[in-house]
């Protein structure tokens, strides 16, 4: 217990200065590193430790790269979950929820009544009613096969 | 935490816009009329979902009316000519070897019965192109839905 107080203890700038003086010749324990971390870790210290930081930053990084190949992987598989729960929620309700819209020289309209007026003009414009008669007439497979046949005996 | 928040409002967002019903359609070339004139001027778009209509449920119903513009007119032909392939001609008006009136009754999708019908005016410069999906007879269809004038 008295060991791990020890190397949470922070150190000041002087112990800093000493250990990594005695760091760069290669003599720090490992204890002795982990303090020298903790400090540079630290907010505000003054710019001469800048090298350092980067230093040990660099290093930091290292022991942090495992976790980042993990949690990525996570958020990936999280949000690929998310993401087809959502479509299928997405498609379920919005197929329940109808679309009326009408769109008059570039302007929206939403107006029921509006829209179910436009939309019965452009049925107007289509064809009149002895057209329609005729083509249904036409739906019954068998008189449009006979009648398309009949051309070719007219021919010969 | 705040990730995930942005990644469900962005992917939310999308599946709303994504209508069902465009996505129905969209195997068709008239679609490509709807998108390029539907919001420009001198046209009148309408869309209907899940409405009746006339005396008619549709499942959907889109329409578009298209003035003075030619090249409209063209693309609307070449759209419509690739989208007869396999589809039944029911009816075509050709006046000086340009189609001025097509009905086509598609193939089912689904439960749906399509059906695409088309008229040009051209002493009035005016195209007319309709999209119809329906749970209901074609041919019943048509009938209550031109007859109802």
């Amino acid at each position: 217990m008295l060991k791990i107080n020890n190397m949470r203890k922070r150190i000041n700038i002087k112990e800093a200065e000493a250990l990594l003086e005695k760091y760069y010749e290669g003599n720090t324990s490992q204890a002795e590193e982990k303090r020298l971390y903790h400090f540079l870790l630290q907010d505000h210290l003054p710019e001469k430790f800048e090298a350092d930081c980067a230093l040990f930053g660099f290093f930091a990084n290292q022991k942090q790269k495992p976790k980042a190949v993990i949690i990525p992987l996570m958020r990936w598989a999280s949000i690929a979950a998310v993401m087809v729960g959502i479509i299928v929620f997405a498609k379920t309700w919005v197929s329940d929820n109808p679309t009326n819209i009408a769109y008059i020289n570039g302007q929206k309209y939403t107006d029921i009544q509006v829209v179910k007026e436009q939309a019965m003009s452009s049925l107007k414009l289509v064809s009149s009613l002895d057209e329609v008669e005729e083509c249904v007439k036409n739906l019954n497979d068998k008189d449009l096969i006979e009648s398309q046949l009949a051309i070719f005996n007219d021919i010969h | 935490m705040k990730r995930y928040k942005i990644y469900f409002l962005l992917l939310f967002a999308i599946g709303l816009t994504a209508s069902p019903n465009l996505l129905a359609q969209k195997d068709l070339q008239i679609n490509k009329v709807f998108e390029q004139y539907g919001k420009k001027k001198g046209s009148v778009m309408v869309e209907l979902s899940n409405e009746a209509l006339g005396d008619y449920d549709l499942t959907l119903f889109k329409s578009i009316i298209i003035r003075n513009d030619p090249s409209a007119a063209k693309l609307t032909r070449i759209c419509l000519s690739k989208d007869e392939e396999g589809a039944k001609k029911i009816k075509q008006v050709i006046a000086n070897g340009v189609p001025t009136s097509i009905y086509l009754q598609l193939p089912r999708k689904g439960k749906d019965n399509r059906l695409i019908l088309f008229n040009e005016s051209r002493s009035e410069n005016r195209l007319t192109l309709i999209y119809i999906e329906t749970v209901n007879d074609s041919e019943n269809v048509l009938k209550l839905l031109l007859k109802k004038k």
